[in-house]
């Protein structure tokens, strides 16, 4: 900032000193005329003074311009070639590569320590923001030099496309900067020798004008032009330099007390890199600004120092332009520093936003990482740990059952406290695992059981579909029909709700798969709310017909009769075979709720047991149909249907004997 | 035409829990076992179970249980003994269990007050 002011006063005093120059010359031209002997003194005087600021000061000029041209063209321009075919390049990326090891090394010695820290406090955030970092270091620093040279690339490019804007038609190649700047001002035109004895033969005083005028031309533009050449002469070597020690940006990344360095690193590398597009470009608007101004004059510098009698219009332009030439090119070295500097400054803070996230994100990903690479040795040390506790307990129990001197003082309270809680926080010890052996143990269990549930479930599914298909094929014997059906009823059977539902009302209205339903399965069903009311009710009359099909005729496979009245089964092999046996397997509370004929069958009476019938009267059951079932039992116990079954017929192990002659309300009510 | 059967049946139905628990169990049973053991009508263990469960449900009232007995052929002494015990043991059934309190309970052995003194 400092700086700043201090140029912009040094600015203004030139401005000032050069307007305070031109205005006696001015007047001068105007108001003297000494009738000829000053005028031959004066004329010795300006051809003294002409020759040696020429001499002198455009001697500086050509050089600086020259310096100025050869500085764009082979170490901006020309960089690249410079750093490739010299031998340069080749000693810089060995440099660099020996400085890239050196800090691999600290890079080792730091994970070593965060190692440490780490298994030390597996929770640690410090050390797991570090090792994020160090991980972004260590891969970055081998791209370090990349970086760099892709940074200087891009400026130089830059700075070419800014210089190929001035005139560089010069056969060689050159760039030529300072020779745009000489032909915009008319420098060429101060050597011409008409110009110079335009002023010599003119009024008095205007020779001094044009002598000082171009003195202050000469010094700006020297100035300028060396100050350029040699800012980037020095970018030059100063970049290689940077390049060499480009593993420095990441310095401060890896220890946080060097990250000033790497900061500097920064901010000094782009600020180097970026002088060269910056300061060219200042020039280039000063460049065109003057010619677009000089275009708009019709008149040059060396026109207006030489004439006498210029009007105020044409010495205001003049004045003006030559203010504005020097202000640009003094502001193009002043500004393409603080551009340079600004520049890194914001390329900086935009790079320190970018490296926080890609932080940040390495972080959480080295967490994961650590996570995942320790995870094996905490969970080993875990399950040891808990195991340990779980043992102690144990132990601890086992003595505690025990008489004598251990055992009594294994149950004082204070022992038993310290030793139990001991072992409970190593049973519970997570070590940053997350889990128990307990945990884990039931995790495993539950996953057991949720693989083993998916498997039967697949497995039950399977079978519903073999068996049903079985039931279909017309070549399959009675046996297997009877195994399918069989096997149907077991699968059915074991489903759960959420499976019988899945079934659909398709399969579900078919008396193979009703017949297997039990009460509960049709109220669930119907919870489900997939079911109409309809549907439910269809369900239950077709497990109803199956069940009396059952009774009447063995099984469910699509009996009927023909019209003689013989029996006609479906299926050809279906006559023989027997579903009541299985159609009772279920638990009483279910058969008590099957239709009333089933137990007016008296061949049911080999599967219905006293306690079936005693459920089936709780659940209603008329004084007509209860005659009809007795008769039925009756039949099928082989006695009269008004005797009560008796020990003497049949057998004091008789079910029904025991029933009747036992403390049964029920049996009594019926066979009352 | 409902039926001494249905009726039952009916009368079940409608009992509370406590009632049904007692004609799903075997207690009646046991109880007329145990009362028949010493007479000579061990025979009428089934009907006597009727006639206790319908005296429970009250298809028979108390005043007919007699009667109820006595054409059971079951003489009029251990009719009138059968009775008072299927009454009694009916009564224990049905008690609520909220007057179950003694008269201990009710305030006998306790000093007079204005709520228990005696009433000339």
């Amino acid at each position: 900032m400092n700086k700043l002011t201090l140029n912009r006063k040094k600015i203004l005093f030139s401005a000032l000193a050069l307007v305070t120059l031109f205005l006696p010359s001015l007047i001068f031209a105007s108001d003297v005329n000494d009738g000829g002997v000053l005028s031959s003194i004066s004329s010795g005087l300006e051809k003294v003074l002409w020759l040696f600021v020429n001499a002198v000061f455009g001697f500086l000029v050509w050089v600086a311009g020259t310096l100025l041209n050869l500085a764009v063209t082979t170490f901006v321009v020309g960089f690249a070639d410079l750093y490739n075919n010299s031998g340069l390049g080749f000693a810089v990326d060995r440099l660099w590569e020996v400085v890239r090891d050196i800090f691999n090394l600290t890079f080792i010695f730091g994970l070593v320590y965060i190692g440490f820290k780490m298994i030390l406090n597996a929770g640690d955030t410090d050390a797991r923001r570090m090792l994020a970092y160090i991980i972004m270091a260590a891969l970055l620093v081998n791209f370090s030099l990349f970086f760099t040279k892709f940074i200087v690339d891009f400026s130089n490019v830059a700075a070419t496309q800014v210089a190929q804007a001035f005139d560089h038609s010069n056969p060689t190649g050159t760039y030529e900067v300072s020779d745009g700047f000489a032909n915009v001002l008319g420098l060429s035109s101060i050597w011409d020798d008409k110009t110079l004895s335009n002023f010599t033969t003119n009024q008095v005083g205007s020779g001094f004008t044009y002598v000082f005028g171009t003195m202050i031309t000469f010094v700006v533009m020297a100035f300028v032009f060396f100050a350029g050449a040699f800012l980037l002469i020095i970018r030059f070597v100063v970049l290689n330099i940077y390049m060499i020690l480009s593993p420095i940006m990441f310095l401060g990344w890896v220890f946080p007390s060097m990250a000033n360095y790497s900061r500097d690193y920064w901010k000094g590398f782009l600020g180097r890199a970026f002088f060269a597009p910056a300061y060219l470009l200042m020039l280039y608007l000063a460049f065109y600004i003057l010619t677009n101004f000089q275009n708009a004059s019709n008149i040059s510098m060396a026109e207006i120092y030489a004439k006498g009698n210029a009007t105020s219009n044409e010495i205001a332009n003049v004045i003006a332009m030559f203010l504005v030439t020097c202000v640009f090119l003094v502001a193009a070295v002043v500004v393409a520093n603080r551009m340079g500097a600004d520049g890194a400054s914001g390329v900086i803070n935009v790079g320190r936003n970018l490296a926080g996230r890609a932080r940040r994100a390495t972080q959480r990903g080295a967490g994961n990482i650590v996570f995942g690479i320790t995870y094996p040795a905490r969970a080993g040390i875990r399950t040891a740990v808990n195991a340990s506790g779980a043992h102690s307990e144990r132990k601890l129990n086992e003595l505690q059952t025990r008489s004598g001197v251990l055992g009594t003082a294994s149950r004082w309270n204070w022992v038993d406290k310290t030793i139990r809680g001991g072992a409970e926080k190593q049973k519970n010890a997570e070590l940053g695992t997350g889990t128990t052996n307990q945990r884990e143990r039931e995790y495993k269990q539950s996953t057991q059981a949720r693989a083993n549930q998916t498997r039967g479930e697949q497995e039950r599914k399977d079978k519903f579909e073999e068996n049903n298909k079985i039931l279909t094929d017309h070549t399959k014997s009675s046996s297997s029909l009877s195994d399918a059906l069989e096997e149907l009823g077991k699968t059915i059977k074991q489903m759960t709700g959420i499976e019988k539902e899945r079934l659909g009302f398709d399969k579900l209205n078919t008396q193979n798969v009703a017949v297997h339903l039990s009460d509960d399965d049709i109220t669930n069903l119907e919870k489900t709310g997939k079911f109409s009311s309809q549907q439910i009710q269809d369900i239950k009359n077709t497990r109803n017909n199956a069940f009396t099909n059952i009774s009447t005729h063995g099984n469910v496979l699509g009996a009927g009769k023909d019209s003689s009245g013989a029996l006609v089964y479906a299926h050809p092999n279906a006559s023989s075979v027997d579903q009541k046996p299985s159609m009772f397997t279920r638990n009483v509370r279910d058969i008590g709720k099957m239709p009333i004929d089933i137990f007016k069958q008296s061949n049911m009476y080999d599967h219905i047991t006293p306690a079936m019938l005693e459920e089936r009267i709780k659940n209603g059951m008329s004084s007509k149909d209860k005659s009809d079932v007795r008769v039925a039992l009756s039949t099928n116990l082989g006695i009269s249907s008004t005797d009560i079954p008796e020990e003497t017929a049949l057998g004091k192990n008789n079910p029904w004997v025991k029933w009747a002659n036992g403390n049964s309300n029920y049996a009594a009510q019926f066979f009352s | 035409m409902s039926t001494e059967f249905d009726n039952f049946l009916k009368s079940y139905k409608e009992s509370d829990k406590n009632i049904k628990d007692i004609i799903d169990s075997d207690e009646i049973g046991i109880f007329v076992e145990n009362i028949l053991k010493d007479t000579p009508y061990s025979g009428l263990k089934s009907k006597l179970i009727v006639i206790t469960s319908n005296n429970l449900l009250n298809l028979i009232s108390d005043i007919d249980l007699p009667d109820k007995l006595t054409k059971l052929a079951i003489d009029n002494k251990t009719t009138q003994v059968l009775s008072v015990k299927i009454l009694n043991f009916v009564k224990s059934l049905t008690k609520n269990p909220d007057n179950t309190k003694t008269d201990f309970d009710q305030g006998a052995g306790k000093p007079f007050n204005t709520t228990n003194t005696p009433q000339p």
